[in-house]
């Protein structure tokens, strides 16, 4: 693939503040990182009797749906929702590698030594990811939900952006992820084996988040007005695209053991999950921080 | 554990027509090598004596493993020069590690993506570790590099040439290539580098790296050998002619160091009189058979012909 041209941008000259930040990104990558045998206690496995998740954050709470399950059947719901935001690490996270690896295949000595360094720590760590998140779902026995249409393109399009585009698709992909799972995991009633692995996972994201506002922040203080402009709109569309695959994956109604009260082409009632109020206070208070910081952007 | 590997549901059960991928034997090996790499994982701080610092007093590599040994140049350089031969072809194979290493996670991981579903959950999971394995490498040799004083040498467009072919290739098919790339350079940088006279992180460095390479080379062999054993040979003949090129290319290469010199050589590298005064004498063809011998065996066994 022909490289775009990437000279005097963050990819190749960040600023020294910047320079500072990855310094100490990479520094810490190196001496703190998951193993992925002792990283989790998993021969405990996971307790279903337990929630995975805060019940009052069921994609479906809030709405009439919730009404029609029992304790038991909101139980399952909630593991399966988990499975479905492990999957969705998962076929992020594959891609990932090979466009950050692509990255440093395509620009390599014209990167800055510690951007280059960092894409591939950032890529190695994924991979780790990817392997923590199949052993969970393995150990846990739920589905390996399948990898939806848009992230296939996503591997197709990401090498073909400027690379700083690439990194804020793959940031603010990552970053909703990340919120919507911390944001419902982190309590004393969810499965320790759960709250765990996300904890832990959270804090190697806590830097590829770092490091991805950064290179965006300093991506659109260089950019020129008309690119900056188009860059927007492109991330933009996503964020609003996000929230509702956050808010509601119809392919749950799949695995339910027990017929599930939204089948997966009764549109309307998906339509009216992902847009439930419920939802959409939920989302005011877990994506403020990434809202916040796209407004401050402009993004959204 | 068996494989960490979870299959993706689907409404009818994946083919995991990937050579070697329908095997159980084939999987529970793959599977021990998946065990080992993730319970003794390389570490970037610890698995090198890094402290230690590269004493460039001593040689990087046997002299009697530099290309110019036995040719009528080398008794024309002093014992510093031979030294820093040495190192500048040190430092030309670890840029060549580099170069490979850094081409590997890319073309593995779009394999995943593209061809997930064929491979055994075993397979899937290993060529994970693989590539997670060859980035702490690359990070590992620019490091080396950079400790050592030593400059990276250009990208190798012959590489980058092949990816982008193999990308869109088969699996099994770049999985041969690479394979066959890593091992030879692995067979050089092992031979040259395991003796007392040679500096102690340098040795050190070559040794750990080859403990994952070893795991690695085990998957590339028993996935290719399930490949050729299951392809007609005609529909291999193309890529047997392409690796036979390919491997000879890379074992008579001249290692291009000339423009690294502190000193003025008193001989041009590229000079076909020059080189065919090393090619011809016994020592070469002994280091060559010494180097490589296991590997041209093993070509031979698919009907790559030398």
């Amino acid at each position: 693939m022909e490289a775009i041209n990437i000279s005097n941008s963050v990819m190749t000259a960040p600023s020294v503040d910047t320079q500072r930040l990855f310094t100490r990104l990479v520094d810490i990558s190196h001496k703190k990182y998951i193993d992925l045998e002792s990283f989790l206690p998993w021969e405990s496995g996971v307790d279903k009797s337990r929630a995975p998740k805060l019940m009052d954050q069921l994609w479906i709470h809030g709405t009439e749906w919730a009404d029609q399950l029992n304790d038991e059947q909101k139980l399952e719901t909630a593991w399966l929702e988990t499975a479905r935001d492990a999957s969705m690490f998962i076929h992020l996270e594959h891609v990932i590698p090979t466009v950050y690896a692509g990255y440093v295949n395509d620009y390599r000595e014209s990167l800055d030594p510690l951007v280059y360094e960092y894409l591939m720590i950032f890529a190695r760590e994924e991979l780790t990811h990817i392997m923590a998140f199949h052993r969970y779902l393995k150990t846990s026995e739920l589905p390996w939900f399948p990898r939806p249409g848009s992230y296939a393109a996503l591997s197709v399009q990401l090498p073909k952006m400027r690379p700083e585009v690439g990194i804020l698709f793959t940031l603010l992909i990552e970053w909703t992820a990340e919120l919507a799972v911390m944001h419902g995991t982190q309590s004393d009633t969810v499965d320790p084996l759960t709250r765990t692995l996300f904890r832990e996972h959270h804090a190697e994201e806590l830097r590829h988040i770092a490091f991805g506002k950064k290179i965006g922040e300093e991506y659109f203080e260089r950019a020129s007005p008309a690119e900056a402009e188009q860059s927007r709109a492109h991330l933009g569309n996503l964020m609003r695209g996000l929230h509702r695959v956050y808010n509601y994956n119809p392919d749950i109604a799949r695995y339910t053991s027990f017929r599930f009260p939204i089948q997966p082409e009764d549109e309307a009632a998906i339509n009216a999950v992902q847009t439930s109020e419920a939802n959409i206070a939920l989302n005011a208070v877990r994506f403020k921080q990434i809202n916040d910081w796209c407004k401050a952007l402009k993004i959204i | 554990m068996n494989s960490i590997v979870s299959e993706p549901i689907t409404s009818s059960p994946p083919i995991h027509n990937m050579a070697g991928a329908d095997n159980q034997k084939t999987n529970e090996a793959i599977q021990q090598l998946i065990s080992k790499s993730l319970r003794n994982p390389m570490d970037y701080h610890t698995s090198v004596p890094w402290e230690l610092g590269c004493d460039k007093t001593k040689p990087a590599k046997r002299f009697d493993q530099v290309w110019l040994y036995n040719t009528s140049v080398w008794s024309k350089l002093t014992h510093e020069q031979q030294i820093e031969l040495t190192w500048l072809e040190a430092a030309r194979d670890i840029s060549m590690f580099i170069n490979l290493e850094q081409l590997i996670p890319q073309l593995f991981t779009t394999y995943l993506v593209n061809h997930g579903a064929r491979m055994s959950p075993e397979i899937h999971e290993y060529m994970m570790v693989f590539s997670r394995e060859e980035l702490l490498h690359i990070m590992m040799f620019n490091r080396y590099l950079k400790q050592a004083g030593l400059e990276k040498h250009e990208k190798n467009d012959f590489f980058y040439k092949l990816v982008e072919k193999l990308l869109t290739a088969e699996p099994e098919v770049g999985i041969v290539f690479t394979l066959l790339i890593e091992w030879l350079a692995e067979c050089k940088v092992m031979l040259s580098t395991q003796s007392e006279e040679v500096d102690p992180v340098t040795k050190a460095m070559t040794r750990a790296h080859h403990i994952e390479e070893v795991r690695h080379l085990h998957f590339g062999k028993t996935i290719a050998e399930a490949w050729f054993a299951r392809t007609p040979p005609e529909a291999t003949a193309e890529i047997r002619g392409k690796l036979r090129d390919m491997i000879l290319s890379i074992v008579h290469a001249v290692p291009a160091i000339q423009q690294y010199t502190s000193f003025p050589l008193p001989c041009d590298l590229n000079d076909p009189a020059l080189i065919e005064e090393a090619r011809s004498k016994p020592h070469y063809h002994e280091i060559v058979q010494a180097r490589y011998g296991e590997v041209f065996a093993w070509v031979r066994t698919l009907g790559v012909d030398l």
